[in-house]
C-alpha cells in the first residue's frame, strides 16, 4: 500500500500512536495545556540556543592573555571554556576597536557559529541581509540602529562551512568595576554578529 | 540556572539534533516527545504531584 499521492494519510507508526496517546492523556489530566507542546517546540526552534559566546567575550575583556589567545587562534581558546563542537570547528574571532568595526555574514547560505552564538536570527539568513551588508554595510548597520562614525572602517567577514567568524565587541565604558559574570549580561548575540555594540551597563535589566 | 539554555547546550549523545544551529528532528513525534518533557518540567510541580497522586483530575 502506498500513500504517495497524499490522498490518504499514512497510518501511524507504533511510536507515533504512542506519542499521540501520551499527549492526549497529559492533556486530559490537565498536566499540559493544549498549546504547551507547540510553544516549547517554537521556542527551541526560534529562540533558544547556547549563547556561550557571551562568556567568551566577557572572559576576553577581563583577561588580556586569554584575549590574545582568542584573537590568535580562536578555536582552542573557545574550547578552553568548554565550548565547541560541530559548526564551531574552525572559529576566527575579530576584534572591534574605536577605529574598526567588524560584522559577519554568510553570503552563500547561513553558515553561523551556533555553538557560541546560539540559533541564527531569521534576518541573518535573509537574502537582503546577505547581499546588502557586503555592498552597503554602513547603511545596513544604520538600519539596525548602529550609527558608526564615518572615520570608522567597517570590515565584513564572510563565513563559510570551513571558517566561522565571531565579533569581539568593544568593552563598554564604565564597566571597569564589573565582574565577569556581570559583563556576560552586556554581551548580546547581535553584538557578536557585529550589527550592534555591547549593551551599556545602565541598559542591563 | 536557565534550564532551557542548559538543555540547548547539551553535548555528545544528549545533544539536541541540530543542523547549522537549527533544531531538526528526524520525525515530528521526536519533537513532540521532547517538548512534552520540557513542558512538564516547566509546569506547576505541586499541581502535577497532586494529579499523579490521583487527588486531582
Amino acid at each position: 500500500m502506498s500513500s504517495e499521492h497524499g490522498h490518504h494519510p499514512a497510518p501511524l507508526t507504533d511510536v507515533e500512536a504512542r506519542t499521540r496517546a501520551l499527549e492526549s492523556i497529559l492533556l486530559e489530566k490537565g498536566l499540559l495545556t493544549p498549546d504547551a507542546v507547540d510553544k516549547v517546540i517554537a521556542a527551541y526552534e526560534r529562540d533558544i540556543g547556547p549563547l556561550n559566546g557571551a562568556r567568551v567575550v566577557a572572559h576576553a575583556w577581563v583577561d588580556a592573555e586569554y584575549k590574545k589567545r582568542l584573537l590568535t587562534d580562536a578555536t582552542p581558546a573557545i574550547a578552553e571554556l568548554g565550548f565547541g563542537g560541530r559548526q564551531g570547528e574552525h572559529m576566527v574571532v575579530v576584534e572591534n576597536t574605536p577605529t574598526i568595526h567588524n560584522v559577519i555574514v554568510c553570503t552563500l547560505c547561513s553558515c553561523y557559529p551556533w555553538p557560541v552564538l546560539g540559533l541564527p536570527p531569521v534576518w541573518y539568513k535573509s537574502p537582503p541581509y546577505r547581499s546588502r551588508v557586503v555592498i552597503e554595510p554602513r547603511k545596513v548597520l544604520q538600519e539596525f540602529g548602529l550609527k558608526l562614525d564615518e572615520a570608522t572602517e567597517i570590515k565584513v567577514w564572510d563565513s563559510s562551512a570551513e571558517i566561522r567568524y565571531m565579533v569581539l565587541p568593544e568593552r563598554p565604558a564604565g564597566t571597569e568595576g564589573m565582574t565577569e559574570e556581570e559583563l556576560v549580561k552586556l554581551v548580546t548575540r547581535d553584538s557578536m554578529i557585529g550589527v550592534a555594540k555591547a549593551k551599556m551597563p545602565a541598559a542591563q535589566v | 540556572m536557565d534550564i532551557d539554555r542548559e538543555i540547548a547546550n547539551m553535548q555528545g549523545e544528549t545533544a539536541l539534533p541540530r543542523k547549522n544551529g537549527e533544531l531538526i528532528f528526524s520525525e515530528p513525534w521526536e519533537g513532540r516527545v521532547f517538548a512534552m518533557a520540557i513542558a512538564l518540567h516547566g509546569g506547576d510541580v505541586h499541581h502535577r504531584a497532586g494529579v499523579l497522586r490521583g487527588g486531582e483530575t
